[in-house]
């Protein structure tokens, strides 16, 4: 049963009836009349464009409480029998107090624990300007490839928002008012008791609550299409993964944008940070550690580790295993005694490995120092925390929706507790007029699918990327990131194609944090540097006297010779530095070859790589995202 | 049927085009409405009178909202197909009690580049928020027609019987689907929204 009661309140006078009427026309007033059938056949459909200005929206309890409005997932429909041995029960989960605001900082200026701890902002002074709204048309894209690759023209609707500036705004004006949004929500998920029927808080255990918090993004740039999809997929094609289920049903495709603003550094040449999204670093004087190095050591010193002597007996000097007793005692003796050619060297027979012993040294060079972080002014922020203030005791279990009070999620100083994800930039394109998102069902279970690009040029040329000429013409996919999205289809505007970015990219991308620009190949990526920031597990704060170091250790190989006296062996001399060792197995069985690389000169040119503050995880990017198939689908429904 | 504020009625009457340039526009008109869905409304003069917005739905049959889409038939065939019979995503149990207390509504104009434009101004006030009481729906599922391509005697999936989990539980009093879901607050809109045409003399269209 529905009952509309409409309430229309006016003052009953002439002069109001006329005002939307008089709003509609020229500066001549006139009285409204038919037009005929012949002039509405010739009028063409224009867009709809919407300028909402001092806009905000938050969902507030029923008693208006702040931010206590729900939206609720009811968890009907039972679990399957695996789930319940593995003790799993239904989730019960409330979506509270989604509000959408301005910061209240301006676009571009640093956010402070009071916005990003704080749901609610200020208005939005004006989401998109007149030259640039919302817009909801229609519109024919007169070639679009079915799933046959056969050219067809597709009529569709779509909701496009304002478009992204190809230069950011001007700090405080109305239009960076679209540029920066604040968003806030938080949710409660209980685990709930199927078979305890529904009462109050009965049957629910275990509650998880979040915060979510983003201060300072836009949507700009995004766009849905609504359209009916093409036909094309056949017994012929349908071994390539197709489905008919994508034939000539309801389609939808579109562009989510969601930025946080630039987030690229400036390095020079060399490499090195020179500015940009990322943190002040200022080094101490660095400790340069490099040992005193000699090519001469004597003949006992500790630093010289042995990797080659000459194999005799113990009681020879050596420590080669002792053979069975071989003739009166002389067995295991092969450096012996100076004598039957042991004595020699330098020729094949005997190259004088019982007048030479080899070892290497180990030198460290080491550089250490400390350096102060400071991130930069954080001109965007999403915070996700769990940390609550007053309102409601942690872990009572209690949510506003069934009577208990509301969470107050305002950060702790002096560290704030939650993940923050700094400088977020996420463009999702999912889909195309050729590339449809589907809802289909087995009868059953519900599914969602973004179509299978099918084998056939006409429609993957225009979908894939060719990385080496990005201003191909026969393949027209592209990356979208903050910085562009696509190329303007012909005929676009002057107006628009020199002033936005364009919707046409075919490839998704997402960053937090710093990131590193190449605009002639239009890639993406971290930037890996000390500087970098992104992700941190709380708030990302500045640091002193953060330590680190570096070292590399290098190899000097020596040699040590000995002659004869009387029928023995002499004493060791000295070791002397050679370049690489000659007798390349040692009698510990191991084989060792190691060459001398000291630097020349011996100077320590190593630097401190520096260091970040303990809770900075640096940041992150995936570029050159393309969804070729994708599904989703319920199961377990019956 | 308008009610007027002064006490007596007056029929519409058509105004000449002397009078209308005489006239000057003013203050717009205001917009209210309350709408209930399958729920009571035992106090009208309260909307938010605990006694309203329960669900009132006594056959649950017809407390459903239905769509199908085009080629969705149960064996894949496109529809009209003589052996697909039509398959319905069906919100069962849909209810709500939405009060728009206040938009105004007002003529202004748009100015961008040379060209002016008229344009409706809707405002709100979050002072006057929209309140939604229970709105939304119990369960979701996929239904399917009796007979391909409705033919004669086919009962559509949007009508099949009614038939809860029954047993003790969460699930005893509810229809069979998944997912349901319910919105209930105040949501506080502030600000103003033009709306105009845009037509080729406009940049983005």
């Amino acid at each position: 049963m529905t009952q509309i009661q409409p309430l229309f309140q006016h003052q009953w006078t002439r002069r109001l009836l006329v005002v939307a009427m008089s709003a509609a026309m020229s500066s001549q007033v006139l009285a409204l009349q038919a037009i005929s059938d012949d002039e509405m056949a010739e009028a063409t459909g224009e867009g709809i464009a919407f300028l909402p200005e001092s806009f905000s929206m938050r969902f507030n309890g029923a008693d208006d409480t702040p931010s206590a409005g729900h939206i609720r997932l009811i968890p009907v429909g039972p679990l399957t029998p695996t789930a319940i041995a593995s003790g799993y029960e239904k989730a019960d989960i409330y979506l509270y107090g989604l509000s959408l605001s301005q910061s209240n900082q301006d676009y571009g200026l640093a956010r402070t624990g009071a916005d990003w701890g704080a749901p609610f902002g200020r208005p939005i002074t004006s989401w998109g300007t007149a030259d640039n709204p919302w817009l909801l048309k229609v519109e024919t894209d007169p070639n679009v490839p079915n799933f046959a690759g056969v050219s067809n023209q597709v009529s569709f609707l779509e909701l496009e928002a304002p478009l992204y500036r190809q230069t950011p705004p001007t700090a405080g004006s109305a239009e960076s008012s679209a540029y920066n949004l604040k968003m806030g929500l938080w949710a409660d998920a209980f685990m709930r008791d199927a078979a305890t029927p529904e009462n109050g808080y009965d049957g629910l255990s275990n509650r998880l609550r979040l915060s979510a918090v983003w201060d300072g993004f836009s949507i700009n740039g995004s766009n849905l299409k609504i359209f009916q999809t093409l036909d094309g997929v056949t017994a012929a094609n349908l071994n390539q993964g197709l489905s008919t289920s994508y034939n000539q049903t309801f389609g939808m495709a579109g562009l989510i944008r969601l930025n946080g603003g630039d987030t690229q550094v400036t390095r020079n040449g060399l490499g090195q940070f020179t500015g940009g999204y990322g943190a002040q670093v200022v080094r101490s004087a660095p400790t340069l550690v490099t040992p005193a190095n000699t090519n001469n050591l004597p003949n006992n010193s500790p630093l010289v580790t042995l990797t080659y002597q000459p194999l005799a007996r113990p009681e020879d000097g050596g420590n080669y295993p002792l053979a069975n007793n071989f003739n009166n005692g002389d067995q295991g003796r092969i450096c012996g005694t100076p004598e039957n050619g042991t004595e020699s060297a330098g020729n094949a027979n005997n190259p004088g490995h019982c007048l030479t012993r080899e070892g290497f040294r180990n030198i460290t060079f080491s550089a250490s120092g400390t350096n102060s972080w400071t991130p930069p002014a954080a001109k965007s922020v999403l915070r996700i925390s769990t940390q609550q203030f007053d309102g409601s005791m942690f872990g009572d279990g209690t949510t506003p929706a069934l009577g208990g009070p509301s969470p107050n999620f305002g950060p702790n100083a002096p560290s704030a507790e939650g993940i923050f994800l700094y400088g977020l930039n996420v463009n999702l394109v999912l889909g195309s007029l050729y590339q449809p998102l589907v809802l289909s069902s087995d009868g059953a279970n519900f599914s969602m699918e973004l179509a299978r690009i099918p084998n056939n040029p006409n429609v993957y040329q225009r979908i894939y990327q060719d990385y080496s000429t990005p201003s191909s013409t026969t393949f027209l996919g592209s990356t979208c990131n903050v910085y562009q999205c696509g190329r303007h289809p012909a005929g676009t505007k002057p107006e628009i194609s020199s002033n936005y970015q364009a919707s046409t990219a075919t490839h998704s991308s997402i960053s937090i944090g710093s990131t590193v620009y190449d605009p002639a190949t239009n890639r993406l990526s971290a930037y890996k540097g000390i500087e970098s920031f992104g992700v941190s597990f709380g708030e990302l704060q500045s640091g002193t006297g953060l330590a680190s170091s570096r070292s590399e250790t290098y190899k000097q190989v020596f040699q040590a010779t000995r002659g004869t006296s009387g029928g023995n062996w002499g004493a060791w001399g000295n070791w002397t530095q050679i370049a690489e060792t000659r007798f390349n197995q040692n009698s510990s069985g191991q084989i060792l070859g190691i060459d001398t690389n000291v630097p020349v000169p011996y100077t320590n040119t190593l630097t401190v790589p520096g260091a970040t503050v303990s809770n900075n995880f640096g940041s992150a990017v995936i570029d050159g995202l393309l969804i070729q198939h994708m599904k989703f689908t319920t199961t377990g429904l019956n | 049927m308008f009610r007027s504020s002064v006490g007596y009625s007056e029929g519409l009457q058509e105004l000449d085009e002397h009078s209308l340039q005489a006239v000057a526009g003013q203050g717009g008109a205001d917009l209210s409405l309350v709408l209930r869905l399958n729920h009571t409304n035992t106090n009208p003069n309260n909307f938010d009178d605990p006694l309203n917005a329960q669900s009132n739905c006594v056959d649950f049959v017809y407390c459903r909202l239905a769509i199908s889409l085009n080629n969705r038939n149960d064996d894949g065939t496109p529809t009209g197909s003589p052996t697909g019979k039509k398959q319905w995503l069906v919100f069962k149990g849909i209810q709500g009690s939405i009060n728009i207390q206040e938009i105004k509504i007002d003529g202004t104009d748009v100015t961008y580049g040379s060209v002016i434009k008229p344009a409706v101004q809707l405002s709100f006030d979050d002072l006057k928020p929209i309140k939604f009481r229970n709105v939304g729906f119990e369960s979701l599922s996929i239904e399917t027609d009796t007979v391909a391509n409705e033919g004669a005697g086919n009962l559509p999936g949007y009508l099949v019987p009614a038939t809860l989990y029954g047993g003790v539980g969460f699930d005893s009093d509810k229809e069979k689907g998944f997912l349901g879901v319910n919105m209930h607050g105040n949501l506080a809109i502030d600000g103003t929204l033009k709306i105009f045409s845009c037509d080729a003399g406009h940049p983005r269209c």
